[in-house]
């Protein structure tokens, strides 16, 4: 027999790529297109000579090149210049801040030593030509939609009243600091006479919140003076340490929106805090609730060390009682939980509960997950308006609401002592959700609501692209929807009903002790207006005016079809 | 051949009411182009009795002007009823029964105006011909692909879908009209799905050249990284390759100065069938090699393209008695070895790029590397 050297491997070369910013994602991949490395900032890894492309990227942007590994070559290192990608925070270097403006964010600011809240609106940077005067008009009028309440919706600021006095057309930027009390505010922005969508923000003892926006033109609409509504949900949020006023150009602030644009791009590529945990707790405690998000995402069993110590860094830097620090606890525990239910691991301790929630998070996730708890959903739906609306958004939390719609409803500031309790765990079986899935179960069962709700679609979109759609109740119009959808039989065998039901509700993003009222509310129509003796055209008749009074547009007879 | 393959290429450039669909160009273009790829020995090798080509009509085509009421409105193809008819002429006998096709591949092709419904999840839907007014007609190609998955009549399904994806919540998803029942096995068919954009995107078509025919970005794209793109050591290109390669190429693969939103690519889930297509390049040759039977239990070779063509990164062949495994581009690739020769060796063949490769391997007195290009006589190791 013929013999063979088990230790003999073919040559490999190490390879070392950096990036100059030290935040964009990087991606290694071979000839064949397999990825063979990852890292943020930089990655090592022994690789075969061959061909290689290397993938860096924040957010959208992203560099390609082709890289080749020769068997000769020794050790190598590469490194990438930054990328010019779009921002709304303040970095240097980005492709959207114009360094004539750099000055402008220097200025002495109000909220040295204090708490409080910055709001900066800007146009996108432009190089080569200042802002034109429609972009500068929209910029304007973006500004005066906006301002800051209390959770309890008491007036902080209204820019309508700064934005006068702001030298906007020479500047193209609006800078508003307010020096506030900790605790939770809403940064509004009007839709129209009637509704408003609002980010939660929380002002922490330590921390201040920077909100950065941009105005942005409509890229579908060439050579026109189209601009997009600011978007809350684009927005760069900052905490910024109350004591310590930093420069724009401080490079963890790139690994900070990097992060921001990952989780907004639904990446589960984490670790943009690196090795640099400890100093985020003292720097930068939003860049570790960002990145322990995108480290939670697709967490294997191995990796639940350095999610742990990023969550726990969190907590160091922002308390035990920050709403998002909760709800990464919770994540944590559940996604935890179902891994080591897998593989057979004894299960965790669930996480102690600090107390009731002061207000809702910061983090669209932390939301989601908060509802996913029985304790925290029903004391969201406390602490939320009567009627309210949350956005299908990508990074912050944002919901819509009729102007006026939140009461005296938070019930604690930050920082307050709280007694750290042990509760027991949250509950898996939530009877509200249960109760509500059992109802709408029912109301597809009922036969009469397969013809009216195909109908009744076909009313709303017929007003779809008229103003004022968006004046609508968006939960009765999602619901609507939804029950369109699940009508489909192939779903409904692929899923069941009772599945169907349960994914509709939860797909509102509402509590659910708010549930039983929407379908109360639902149910209770059907069968005042007759339906459920057949009466479809009366229903559909009804519903016709209540968009057309919405839409304004009198009290004429609907169409019917 | 591929004998029990077959395709649905459906092309809309024309729709009923013109202002809310407005006149493509593209479609028709590009049903001839995946119908070329289809047919060819390089390609899909698909019989051209088991295709189904669903294109505007020429007299519609040539006059995009064409007001509702000049046209019966039973012109207006390619319809509903006609897909489906041309679906159920694929799938179902005489007799009406099902025609199985196990180790067959379903390949669903669909250009024209689309959109999505996101409250039925993933997927899209192609809006027909005859749509207009508050007629929504269309297929859902996503739904229709799962139902044909659900029936297990293929073995595989490819859905490429060549359409806007703009998000379009109230309009239920038009379907095949099958049985709701799932069959055995369902979850274990394979699908590759192709988006032209993610949930709201909207596609593309445009000139590939100055002065060439306006075709949709995504089909060209497919077509293009299918004869373009490094295959394995068996000449063959995985759906997860093939999402890999359209990803990181994208920019490159659209004409330059435009910036369409990037596909939308759903391989195979793992635990299912690897899926794989022929590699479309002209350079591939069939290579045999030769190993001897009293190799050691540990015996190793790891095989790749030199520079500065290494398309071909390293792979590692590993064998026992009556197989080499194959790992580095692809999932694991098994080949089976022939029977010992007269000499006491071991034949296998792997289809190659005729450029310079090197091979090694863990025999102390031979861990020099082989150079060779495939296409010459059999390499004995």
């Amino acid at each position: 027999m013929s013999t063979s050297d088990s230790s003999f491997e073919p040559i490999s070369v190490h390879l070392t790529i950096t990036t100059e910013d030290g935040a964009s994602e990087l991606l290694l991949l071979n000839g064949a297109y397999n990825q063979v490395g990852q890292g943020i900032g930089s990655l090592s890894v022994d690789v075969a000579p061959g061909a290689y492309h290397v993938r860096q990227r924040i957010g959208d942007t992203e560099f390609i090149e082709q890289i080749d590994i020769g068997a000769d070559d020794g050790p190598k290192t590469l490194t990438f210049k930054p990328l010019d990608f779009p921002s709304p925070a303040p970095i240097i270097g980005t492709s959207t801040f114009p360094k004539v403006n750099a000055e402008d964010w220097k200025k002495p600011a109000a909220l040295v030593g204090r708490t409080g809240i910055r709001v900066a609106i800007r146009t996108p940077g432009e190089m080569s030509s200042p802002s034109s005067i429609s972009m500068l008009k929209h910029l304007r009028a973006e500004t005066e939609r906006l301002r800051i309440e209390t959770m309890d919706g008491h007036l902080v600021c209204d820019f309508k009243d700064s934005s006068e006095s702001a030298n906007l057309e020479e500047s193209a930027l609006f800078i508003r600091d307010l020096a506030v009390q900790p605790g939770h505010y809403v940064l509004v922005q009007s839709i129209d006479g009637e509704r408003q969508q609002c980010l939660s923000l929380i002002v922490h003892p330590h921390w201040s919140p920077r909100i950065y926006l941009i105005c942005q033109r409509n890229q579908e609409v060439k050579d026109s003076n189209s601009y997009l509504p600011v978007s809350l949900d684009d927005a760069s949020i900052i905490y910024w340490s109350s004591e310590s006023p930093k420069s724009p150009s401080q490079p963890d602030l790139i690994r900070l929106e990097a992060a921001r644009q990952a989780l907004a791009s639904d990446r589960s590529f984490g670790g943009f805090t690196g090795g640099g945990v400890e100093k985020a707790v003292v720097r930068e405690p939003m860049l570790l609730l960002l990145d322990a998000y995108l480290l939670l995402k697709d967490m294997r069993l191995s990796e639940a060390p350095q999610v742990l110590t990023v969550i726990n860094a969190a907590a160091g830097a922002l308390s035990e009682e920050f709403p998002d620090v909760i709800a990464l606890r919770y994540g944590f525990w559940t996604a935890l939980r179902t891994k080591e239910r897998s593989q057979g691991v004894p299960s965790l301790e669930p996480p102690k509960n600090p107390g009731p929630l002061s207000g809702p998070p910061l983090l669209a996730h932390s939301w989601r997950l908060l509802l996913n708890c029985a304790k925290t959903n029903a004391e969201l739906s406390a602490i939320m308006p009567s009627e309210f609306f949350p956005k299908a958004s990508r990074t912050w939390f944002v919901w819509s609401e009729k102007k006026g719609a939140r009461g005296n409803n938070v019930r604690a500031h930050l920082g307050l002592p709280s007694a750290v309790q042990d509760v027991q765990a949250p509950e898996e079986d939530d009877i509200a959700l249960r109760i509500a899935q059992v109802a709408l179960v029912a109301l597809m069962e009922t036969g009469a609501v397969q013809g009216w709700v195909g109908q009744l679609v076909k009313v709303a979109r017929r007003h779809s692209g008229s103003p004022g759609f968006e004046t609508l109740d968006p939960i009765l119009i999602q619901l609507i929807d939804g029950l369109s959808a699940i009508q489909n039989p192939l779903l409904q065998t692929a899923y069941g009903r009772e599945e169907l039901a349960r994914r509709l509700l939860l797909s509102l993003s509402l509590p659910t002790d708010r549930l039983k009222d929407l379908l109360n509310m639902l149910t209770t129509a059907i069968t005042k207006e007759g339906l459920m003796r057949g009466k479809t055209s009366q229903l559909i008749r009804v519903f016709s005016t209540y968009l057309l009074q919405k839409l304004g547009k009198g009290d004429g007879a609907p169409p019917i079809d | 051949m591929a004998a029990d393959d077959c395709a649905v290429l459906v092309g809309i450039a024309r729709y009923f009411e013109s202002s809310t669909y407005p006149p493509l160009q593209g479609p028709v273009h590009d049903v001839a182009s995946v119908y070329e790829w289809l047919i060819s020995k390089s390609g899909g090798d698909v019989p051209e009795a088991n295709i189904r080509k669903l294109v505007t009509d020429k007299g519609l085509f040539d006059n995009p002007n064409l007001k509702p009421e000049d046209v019966d409105l039973s012109e207006w193809k390619p319809s509903l009823a006609s897909i489906t008819s041309s679906v159920f002429s694929l799938i179902f006998d005489r007799h009406k029964r099902f025609i199985r096709r196990p180790n067959g591949r379903l390949y669903l092709y669909f250009s024209g105006h689309g959109f999505t419904n996101e409250k039925v999840g993933s997927g899209a839907a192609l809006f027909t011909a005859e749509a207009g007014g508050d007629d929504h007609a269309n297929l859902g190609g996503t739904l229709c692909a799962e139902a044909l998955a659900n029936m297990r009549i293929f073995g595989q399904i490819v859905l490429i879908m060549d359409c806007c994806r703009d998000e379009l919540s109230a309009s239920p998803y038009g379907r095949l009209n099958l049985t709701d029942a799932e069959a055995d096995g369902a979850q274990r068919v394979p699908r590759l799905e192709i988006y032209a954009g993610p949930k709201g995107a909207r596609a593309q078509e445009g000139a590939l050249t100055p002065d060439g025919p306006i075709a949709g970005y995504l089909t060209n794209a497919v077509l293009r990284a299918l004869r373009e793109m490094p295959p394995n050591v068996v000449g063959q290109i995985s759906a997860n390759r093939l999402n890999d390669y359209i990803s990181w190429n994208w920019s490159r693969l659209v004409p330059d100065g435009t910036e369409p939103p990037k596909p939308r690519i759903h391989p195979p889930f793992t635990d299912q069938t690897v899926m794989y297509f022929p590699s479309g390049r002209e350079e591939l040759v069939d290579q045999e090699f030769s190993v001897p039977v009293d190799r050691s239990p540990d015996f190793k070779v790891w095989l790749q393209s030199m520079a500065p063509n290494s398309e071909l990164p390293r792979n590692v062949g590993m064998f026992t008695d009556k197989i080499v495994t194959w790992v580095g581009s692809d999932p694991p690739i098994d080949i089976e070895l022939s029977k010992p020769n007269d000499a006491g060796r071991q034949t296998f063949a792997l289809r190659l790029l005729a450029i310079p490769h090197d091979l090694q391997m863990n025999v102390p007195d031979r861990t020099a590397p082989l150079i060779f290009t495939p296409g010459g006589g059999r390499v004995d190791l």
